[in-house]
C-alpha cells in the first residue's frame, strides 16, 4: 500500500499507454497467424457524417491513421496507404461513451475476517470502505464481453468497481479497442460512492453510511492538516499511513469528483446534502426519477448521468380484476402513468438546459436502441440524445480533447449505422474503436429479415407439388428463387422469381416452368400471416391451384 | 405616470408575497364559534380563533379577518391543539442501525421518507407532529427528528420542525440485549451490561472532549507540537448529551432499569431525560417526577414481552397523579391515527379529568420534545397546529373533521378522497394487499442473521 | 415421654397458628348467589331499552325482568343511574392460549402441519391466564378463542371468562377454522405476476379440495357403518361435512372473498366468513350469498395504500348496510378488553350504536348457535351481563359489576392491584 500522488498518475498513465502503443506498433512485423492488419490507415468514403450533435454532412470522407482522426471533409486527398471503407448509405456517428459500466471488472479479493470479528468495529476493507482499490487493477479486458457493448456502438466506458460497500474504489476510463492492447485511458478518474453496504457490519444501513461519510471527510481534512504540520515540524510525530483517507484527499480538494450512484430522488437529495455539508465535486450516476429536483440541480454544479434503463411495463396484464371498489380503475391508471414518467425524464433535463450523460449500469443491451427511441418519442430531442452519448460525457470526465466528436486530432472512435440512430431499421454495421475496425455487417445480413426460406405445397390435379422459395435482400431489394419438381421428370429445378413483390402481409411473383411441350407462365399471389402463407398459383391458360407455405424459423447457413 | 407604475408594482409584489405565504409556508385562517379546548387555559365556549401567517394571533368572540382569509364555521364542534406523538417511526426509510450498541452519530433526518401514506393517515386522526425516532435495537441509538406533518411535499426537509431541539434515542432491557448480546456476541447481554455500555460511552466522550480541548488550545499556538486527534461524530454527540444540548428519550420497561438510568444521569449531570414506554414507570413514579423531564407511555399495551408482563393500564394515571409530566405515544402507524382515543382510556383506567387526559397528547409531549414554546396548546403566539372534531375528542364517537399545520389545512374529511399517495414506487408491487394492525416498529431493520442491507 | 410428645404437639400447634396469622389480605372469589339489580336502564338488545326496571338473577339465570320485583332475601344492588348490558362477545381471539406473545413456550395456538383440524383450542386454554381477569372487567364475558396456521389450523371454541377448568369455561360452541388460499400480492416486496399468484392459490385450493373429498369419502363410509383406521384429521373434517361443526373461513382480500364465495356455492355445510377486511368492496356479493361475517379488528390499517384512510372503520357499517349479518372481533390475546372500543368506532363510522351493540351481543350469539342462552337480556337466558355507569363504548364509562352465568365476578385483576399499590407509593425518593 504505497501512497500515491493522485494528481500525476492519470497523465503518467496516458503517457505510458501511448508509448506502449507506439513501441508495440514498431515491433510487430512478422505474423505467422496473419492476424496483423495490413495498414493502420483508413478512410471512410462518401458517408453521411454527424461529427457532433447538431451537424450533419452528406458525401463526406473521414481519414484516420494510427487511431487518430486526420481529416474530415468533402473530396479529400486520400493517402496512398489508406484502406477504403465504403460509406455510401451509411451514417457515421462519434463513438458512444458510457459513464457507468461494470463488465469485465472483477470482484476485489477481501481479507479474511479475523477470529474474534467485532461487527461493530470492522476493518474498513471488511466494511466495504476501500476507496484505494483501483478498478484499473481489477479490470480484465474480456473481448467476448466487451464486444457485446462495442456492438451497440460504445467505444469508451467508465468502469465502476464491483463491491457492495459505500466506497468500493476508484473508476477507470477505458477504450473498447483491440484486445491485445492496454486499453486504459485514465486511471482513478473519480471515486465511486453508493448508498449500499456489505451487510452484517457497521455501517449497515443508509443512516450509518451518511454518518460514516461525514466522519471520513472530517478525518481526511485532519489527515491533510497532520501531513502539512509534520512537514513543518517533525516533532509532531509521523503520519500513520491510512490508505482510505489518502484516497479521499483529492476528493476533499475538489480535484477528483465523487461519483454517487443515486437512482431514486431521495438518494439524490442525500447526495446533494452531502455536498452542501462538505464541498466536493459531485456527479450523480444512474438517475431515473425525480423531475422535481431539476430546478434544484440547475442551481448547483452537479454532473448528471441518466439511466439508460427504463422500467418494465408490468401493467399490460391488469391486476386482480375481481377487486371491486369505486376508484379501482383510477388507481391502476395512476400506477400505469407512473411507469411512463421515467420515459420523459431526459427531455425534462434538456428543457431545463442541464447537460447530461448516460450510463448502461442497469441496461439490458437489447433495449439500448429502443429505449433511446422511447425517450425521443417522449420529448427528448435527437441532438440531446446524441450529445448524452458523445460530447456531454466526454466533457464530464475531461476527455473532450480526445473524444466525443469526429474531428481532426481526436481518437478514431466511430459508429457506422445502416440508417439513422433513431430509426427502427437502423443497425450498427461497423464500429471503429481506437482506430481498429470491428465489422458487424455480416451479423445484419444473417438476420431473419435479410433472408427468408419458405416451404410450399400446391394442390394440383396431378398431386401435391412441393418445393421451397428462397428470398434474399440485396441492396434494399428482394430477390428470390423458387424450387420445384420438374414436370420433365428431371428432378428438382430452380427458377428465378420475376416481378417479385414481398411485403410483411403479402407476396406475389411469377416464374417459368419448362415442360416437355411448352413453357408455363406461373404466377403466385397470396397473403402472409406471420409465418404462414395462403394463396393461389395461377398457370396461364390453365387453372388456379391453392398454395400454402410456411416460413422456416432459422434459415440454413448454406443459403447466405 | 411613474407613481401609478410604482403603485402597481408594489401591489403586485405584495400580492405575490401573500400568495407565496399562503401556498408555501403558513396560512391565514379564522375559525368561528367553536368549543375551544386550550389545554392551558380551560375550555372556551363559542369562541373564535384567528390565525395569521401560521401563528395564532387572537382568541375571542366576534373576531374579524380580511376578506380573503379562509373562514370555518365551527358551530357545535370542538377545536383542540394538534396532537403530538412523542414516539413514532413514521416517515422513515430506515429505523435501526443495529450493527453497533452505540450509534449516536446517525441522524434520522438523513432518512426521512416524505411519501409515507401514514403521514396522511395520522393527519386524518388529528396528529400534527410526530417524533420520528431511531429504533430500540441499540443501547444508544441515533438522533431523532421532530416532524411536522406537512404532507404533500417531495422534499424531506420540509417535514422537519427546525425549531425543535435535538433529541436522541436510548434503549434498555430486552431489545438491545437480544440484538447485540444474543444476536452478535457483543455487550450488552444483560441489564448489567446495558449500564456498562452507557458508562463506557460517557467516559469515552469525556476523554474525547479533553483531547479536543487540548488540541484547540494547541492550534492557537504559533508552533504546533502535537498531531490532531481523530474526529468522531459519535463521541462528539455523546459530549453534546453530557453538555445538556440533547434530550435523551429512553426506551425502557422495567422499574429497575429506569432507576439505573436515573442514577447514571444524575452522576454525569444529565437532567434532560424523558423515559419512553416505561411500562413499569408507575413503580418509580416519585423518582421520575423528581429527576426527569417525564414519561411517554402506551395507553394499554402489555404482555407482548416478558418485561411488560407486569404492567398496568393505569400507568398513565398513576404517573400523572404523582406529578410526572406524562404523555401517551403510539410507536405504531395504526395507533397514531387515534391518539385521542388512547388518551381517553386514562379516564377508564384511573379517572383522569378531561384536561388531564388531553394534556397527555398535547402540552405534555410538547414539553418532552422541548417544543412547548411553539405548540401543544391554543394560546396567542403559538403555531396554528389545530384539529377540529365533531364531538368531544375524548368521546368514542369523535371523528376529526379538519386538521391544520401552521394554519394550512392538510386534512378535510368532507373533501377526503381515496388514493392520497404522492408517489408510486416503481420497484415495488403496485398497491399490494396488506393486513396490518400496526406492530411495534421499534425492532424493524434488525436482521439477526444480517444478510442484505437493502431498504425494506 | 408423654410430656415431650405433648410439648412437641403444642409447639406445632402454636407454630401453625403463627403461620396462619402471617397471611393477610382477603381474596375475593367469584361466587354464585341470587342478585336483584334494581332500577336500572336495561339494554335488552332484542326487546328495546327498558327504563327503571329490575332484573333478578337466580340459579345462574335471568329469572325475571320487570318493575318492582319483590326483594325477598336476594342481594340487592341498586342500579339507579346505571345501565345493564348483556356480556359482550368477542368473535375472534387467542385469549387463554398464549400468555406472552414473544415467548414461544407460552404460545399454544399453532401446531405443526398444514392439516390439523382436530387440534382443540379448548384443551389448551389456561383458565388462570393473567389476561382473563384483565379482560372480563371491561364487560367482555365471552370470547371465541381460535388456533392459527396452515390450511386447517384446528377447532375454535367459545369460552366464558369464568371457570377453573376449560370445561367449566366452555360456552357451547365449537367451529372448524379454515384459511382460504390467497391469490393477491401480499406486501410491498411481493412482485409475483398475476399468473403466478393464481397458480399458487389454485394449487393450494386443489390440495384443500382433495382433503375435502377424502373427508366426504370418510363420512360416507362412516355413515354406512364401515370400519376404518384411526384418522383423526378426517374424522374432524367430516364433522363439517355432516353439518355437526360449522366452518369458519378466514379470508380477507376482495378477490379472495369472491373466490371463496364461489368455492362454497355448492357445498351444503354451515359457513361463516371471518376476517373479511375488504368485505366492503364486495359487500353485495356477500349479502347475496347469505353468509354471516365476523370481522375486525376495526382499529386496523387500511389494506391498501390507496384506500380511504377510514376504510377499516367503515367496513362493518358497509357490510351491514348491504344486508350482511356482522359480528365484531379484536383478534387480540391480551387486549380483548378493547372490543367495546372497536364497536364504538364501528358505530361512529356509520354503523350506529344499536347495530354495533348487536354485533357484539346477539349477532355472534346467533352465529354461534347459542342465542337461546346468551346475547341479550331476556328471561330464561343465562345471567351473563354487566352494570355500567354509562355507554360502555365510551372510555369514560366505568363497568361496576360483571356477572357470568350468575357468578358475581370480582372486579379486580393484576392491573388494578398494581394501581392500588403504586398510586401512592411508600418510601418516596
Amino acid at each position: 500500500m504505497k501512497s500515491k500522488k493522485q494528481l500525476i498518475l492519470p497523465y503518467y498513465t496516458v503517457f505510458l499507454v501511448c508509448t506502449l502503443l507506439i513501441i508495440g506498433q514498431a515491433q510487430a512485423q512478422s505474423d505467422n497467424n496473419g492476424d496483423r492488419r495490413i495498414t493502420t490507415s483508413y478512410y471512410i468514403s462518401n458517408a453521411t457524417v454527424i461529427p457532433e450533435p447538431g451537424k450533419i454532412h452528406s458525401h463526406y470522407d473521414i481519414i484516420f491513421k494510427d487511431g487518430t482522426i486526420s481529416e474530415i471533409g468533402k473530396n479529400l486527398a486520400i493517402p496512398k496507404d489508406a484502406k477504403e471503407i465504403k460509406g455510401e448509405s451509411l451514417f457515421v456517428y462519434p463513438g458512444f461513451i458510457d459513464l457507468g459500466n461494470k463488465s469485465s471488472v472483477e470482484v476485489p479479493v477481501l481479507p479474511e475476517r479475523p477470529k474474534d470479528f467485532d461487527t461493530s468495529k470492522p476493518a474498513p476493507e471488511l466494511a466495504g470502505i476501500h476507496p484505494h482499490f483501483s478498478t484499473a487493477k481489477l479490470y480484465q479486458f474480456n473481448e467476448k464481453i466487451e464486444e457485446e457493448w462495442r456492438k451497440i456502438g460504445f467505444t469508451i466506458a467508465q468502469k465502476i468497481p464491483e463491491g457492495k460497500g459505500m466506497l468500493p474504489g476508484s473508476t477507470t476510463l477505458v477504450v473498447l479497442g483491440h484486445e491485445d492492447n492496454n486499453n486504459l485511458l485514465i486511471d482513478n478518474q473519480s471515486q465511486f460512492f453508493q448508498f449500499n453496504t456489505v451487510g452484517g457490519v457497521y455501517p449497515h444501513t443508509k443512516l450509518a453510511v451518511m454518518a460514516k461519510w461525514r466522519d471520513l471527510f472530517q478525518n481526511t481534512l485532519l489527515y491533510r492538516e497532520h501531513i502539512a504540520n509534520y512537514a513543518k515540524n517533525k516533532r509532531i510525530g509521523r503520519v500513520k499511513i491510512d490508505p482510505v483517507l489518502n484516497a479521499l484527499i483529492p476528493v476533499t480538494q475538489n480535484q477528483v469528483p465523487l461519483l454517487v450512484a443515486s437512482k431514486s430522488e431521495l438518494d439524490i437529495r442525500r447526495a446533494l446534502k452531502m455536498q452542501e455539508e462538505n464541498s466536493f465535486k459531485l456527479i450523480l450516476l444512474g438517475v431515473n426519477e425525480g423531475a422535481e429536483l431539476i430546478p434544484v440541480l440547475n442551481s448547483k454544479e452537479v454532473g448528471i448521468v441518466l439511466n439508460l434503463a427504463l422500467p418494465e411495463d408490468k401493467f399490460s396484464d391488469s391486476l386482480e380484476n375481481d377487486e371491486q371498489g369505486k376508484d379501482y380503475d383510477a388507481r391502476i391508471e395512476r400506477a400505469r402513468k407512473a411507469f411512463l414518467e421515467p420515459l420523459s425524464l431526459a427531455s425534462k433535463y434538456e428543457k431545463a438546459g442541464i447537460p447530461f450523460a448516460f450510463t448502461s449500469m442497469d441496461l439490458e443491451k437489447k433495449d439500448f436502441f429502443s429505449n433511446l427511441r422511447l425517450m425521443v418519442d417522449n420529448g427528448l430531442s435527437k441532438d440531446a440524445a446524441l450529445a448524452a452519448l458523445t460530447t456531454n460525457p466526454a466533457k464530464l470526465v475531461g476527455i473532450e480533447d480526445i473524444s466525443g466528436s469526429i474531428s481532426p486530432g481526436k481518437m478514431a472512435n466511430m459508429v457506422l449505422m445502416t440508417d439513422s440512430l433513431f430509426s427502427k431499421e437502423g443497425k450498427v454495421s461497423m464500429v471503429v474503436s481506437d482506430g481498429y475496425l470491428f465489422d458487424y455487417a455480416d451479423d445484419i445480413s444473417s438476420e431473419k429479415l435479410g433472408t427468408q426460406v419458405w416451404t410450399y405445397a400446391a394442390e394440383t390435379p396431378v398431386g401435391q407439388s412441393k418445393g421451397t422459395w428462397e428470398f434474399i435482400k440485396k441492396d434494399d431489394k428482394w430477390e428470390g428463387t423458387v424450387s420445384y419438381d420438374s414436370p420433365k421428370g428431371t428432378g428438382t429445378k430452380k427458377a428465378k422469381m420475376e416481378n417479385l413483390e414481398l411485403a410483411d402481409d403479402s407476396l406475389s411473383f411469377s416464374f417459368m416452368v419448362e415442360t416437355n411441350d411448352t413453357v408455363l407462365d406461373v404466377t403466385v399471389t397470396g397473403d402472409i400471416n406471420k409465418n404462414k402463407f395462403e394463396g393461389s398459383m395461377d398457370i396461364k391458360g390453365y387453372n388456379q391451384f391453392t398454395v400454402q407455405a410456411t416460413k422456416k424459423e432459422k434459415p440454413n447457413k448454406d443459403h447466405e | 405616470m411613474n407613481k401609478k407604475r410604482l403603485l402597481l408594482a408594489g401591489l403586485l409584489i405584495w400580492l405575490s408575497a401573500q400568495v407565496y405565504a399562503q401556498e408555501n409556508h403558513s396560512g391565514d385562517l379564522l375559525i368561528k364559534n367553536a368549543q375551544v379546548i386550550t389545554i392551558t387555559n380551560g375550555s372556551l365556549e363559542n369562541t373564535d380563533v384567528l390565525v395569521k401567517k401560521g401563528i395564532i394571533t387572537e382568541i375571542g368572540t366576534n373576531l374579524k379577518a380580511s376578506k380573503n382569509t379562509k373562514t370555518v364555521d365551527a358551530s357545535g364542534q370542538y377545536l383542540m391543539p394538534g396532537i403530538i406523538d412523542a414516539h413514532s417511526h413514521l416517515a422513515l426509510e430506515v429505523i435501526n442501525e443495529a450493527s453497533s450498541p452505540i450509534t449516536a452519530e446517525v441522524q434520522m433526518r438523513d432518512v426521512i421518507d416524505p411519501f409515507d401514506i401514514s403521514i396522511y393517515r395520522a393527519l386524518a386522526g388529528g396528529t400534527t407532529i410526530s417524533h420520528a425516532m431511531h429504533g430500540s435495537a441499540n443501547v444508544i441509538g441515533g438522533q431523532n427528528v421532530t416532524l411536522k406533518h406537512r404532507y404533500g411535499t417531495r422534499d424531506p426537509n420540509r417535514l422537519i420542525m427546525e425549531e425543535a431541539p435535538r433529541t436522541i434515542k436510548f434503549a434498555l432491557g430486552e431489545n438491545p440485549t437480544r440484538v447485540h448480546g444474543i444476536g452478535k456476541n457483543l455487550q450488552p447481554r444483560s441489564r448489567m451490561g446495558v449500564e456498562a455500555v452507557i458508562r463506557n460511552g460517557f467516559e469515552e466522550a469525556l476523554q474525547y472532549k479533553a483531547a479536543w480541548g487540548k488540541w484547540n488550545l494547541e492550534k492557537q499556538k504559533k508552533e504546533i507540537n502535537t498531531a490532531p486527534p481523530k474526529y468522531s461524530s459519535r463521541l462528539q454527540t455523546l459530549v453534546d448529551i453530557l453538555e445538556g444540548k440533547i434530550i435523551i428519550h429512553c426506551h425502557s420497561y422495567r422499574a429497575d432499569e429506569i432507576y439505573m438510568l436515573i442514577q447514571v444521569c444524575k452522576e454525569y449531570g444529565v437532567d434532560k431525560i424523558v423515559f419512553s414506554h416505561v411500562n413499569e414507570g408507575f413503580k418509580v413514579a416519585p423518582e421520575l417526577a423528581k429527576y426527569t423531564m417525564g414519561a411517554s407511555v402506551f395507553s394499554d399495551w402489555w404482555a407482548y414481552k416478558f418485561e411488560v408482563y407486569y404492567s398496568t393500564a393505569y400507568n398513565a394515571a398513576i404517573l400523572t397523579k404523582n406529578g410526572v409530566v406524562t404523555s401517551i405515544n403510539s410507536d405504531s402507524d395504526e395507533l397514531i391515527r387515534h391518539l385521542y382515543h388512547e388518551a381517553a382510556k386514562t379516564q377508564r383506567y384511573g379517572g383522569l379529568t378531561d384536561n388531564e387526559a388531553l394534556a397527555l397528547i398535547t402540552i405534555n409531549p410538547a414539553k418532552q420534545l422541548g417544543i412547548d414554546k411553539y405548540v401543544g396548546s391554543i394560546e396567542v403566539g403559538k403555531q396554528a397546529d389545530l384539529v377540529l372534531f365533531d364531538n368531544h375528542p375524548l368521546s368514542i364517537y369523535a371523528i376529526p373533521q379538519m386538521t391544520w399545520v401552521d394554519g394550512i389545512k392538510y386534512f378535510d374529511r368532507k373533501s377526503d378522497q381515496a388514493d392520497q399517495r404522492i408517489k408510486i414506487n416503481l420497484k415495488r408491487s403496485p398497491d399490494p394487499f396488506r393486513l396490518s394492525t400496526g406492530s411495534h416498529d421499534c425492532m424493524q431493520d434488525v436482521d439477526m442473521s444480517f444478510t442484505e442491507n437493502y431498504h425494506n | 415421654m408423654k410430656k415431650l410428645k405433648i410439648l412437641i404437639w403444642c409447639c406445632c400447634f402454636l407454630l401453625s397458628q403463627g403461620l396462619m396469622a402471617q397471611i393477610e389480605g382477603e381474596v375475593i372469589k367469584p361466587y354464585k348467589a341470587n342478585f336483584l339489580l334494581t332500577n336500572a336502564k336495561i339494554y335488552t338488545v332484542t326487546k328495546g331499552i327498558l327504563e327503571g326496571h329490575d332484573l333478578l338473577i337466580e340459579d345462574g339465570l335471568i329469572k325475571a325482568i320487570g318493575k318492582d320485583i319483590p326483594h325477598q332475601n336476594h342481594s340487592i344492588i341498586d342500579c339507579s343511574g346505571k345501565s345493564l348490558y348483556p356480556g359482550f362477545i368477542d368473535s375472534g381471539t387467542s385469549l387463554g392460549i398464549v400468555e406472552i406473545n414473544s415467548l414461544t413456550e407460552t404460545q399454544d395456538y399453532m401446531e405443526l402441519g398444514k392439516f390439523t383440524p382436530q387440534m382443540q383450542a379448548l384443551t389448551a386454554v389456561n383458565p388462570n391466564g393473567v389476561a382473563i381477569p384483565v379482560t372480563r372487567v371491561s364487560g367482555v364475558t365471552t370470547v371465541l378463542t381460535q388456533p392459527r396456521g396452515g390450511y386447517f389450523p384446528g377447532t375454535a371454541a367459545l369460552i366464558n371468562l369464568n371457570g377453573y377448568t376449560p370445561a367449566q369455561m366452555f360456552g357451547g360452541f365449537k367451529g372448524l377454522i379454515m384459511n382460504f388460499p390467497s391469490a393477491v400480492r401480499s406486501g410491498s416486496n411481493d412482485n409475483r405476476s398475476l399468473e403466478d399468484l393464481e397458480k399458487s392459490a389454485t394449487k393450494t385450493l386443489d390440495e384443500i379440495n382433495i382433503l375435502w373429498e377424502k373427508a366426504a369419502t370418510y363420512l360416507a363410509i362412516k355413515t354406512k357403518g364401515g370400519e376404518m383406521d384411526y384418522y383423526p384429521e378426517m374424522e374432524q373434517l367430516s364433522k363439517v361435512l355432516n353439518k355437526e361443526l360449522p366452518l369458519l373461513i378466514e379470508v380477507n382480500a376482495a378477490k379472495d372473498i369472491v373466490l371463496a364465495l364461489e368455492w362454497i356455492k355448492e357445498k351444503d355445510v354451515k359457513i361463516v366468513l371471518t376476517g373479511v377486511a375488504e368485505g366492503w368492496k364486495v359487500a353485495e356479493k356477500i349479502a347475496a350469498a347469505s353468509v354471516s361475517v365476523i370481522t375486525g379488528p376495526v382499529l386496523a390499517l387500511p389494506t391498501r395504500d390507496s384506500d380511504n384512510y377510514d376504510s377499516p372503520y367503515n367496513n362493518p357499517a358497509l357490510l351491514h348496510k348491504a344486508g350482511v349479518k356482522v359480528a365484531l372481533r379484536t383478534m387480540e390475546s391480551e387486549n380483548v378488553r378493547n372490543l367495546p372500543f372497536n364497536a364504538g368506532f364501528a358505530a361512529a363510522y356509520g354503523m350506529g350504536t344499536t347495530e354495533a351493540l348487536k354485533a357484539i351481543t346477539i349477532n355472534p350469539a346467533e352465529i354461534f348457535g347459542v342465542s337461546d342462552s346468551i346475547g341479550s337480556l331476556e328471561e330464561g337466558k343465562k345471567a351473563t351481563l354487566f352494570i355500567a355507569d354509562g355507554d360502555p363504548f365510551e372510555p369514560k364509562t366505568q363497568v361496576h359489576q360483571v356477572f357470568i352465568n350468575g357468578y358475581r365476578i370480582p372486579m379486580t385483576n393484576r392491573h388494578i392491584r398494581l394501581y392500588q399499590e403504586f398510586l401512592d407509593r411508600e418510601m418516596q425518593p
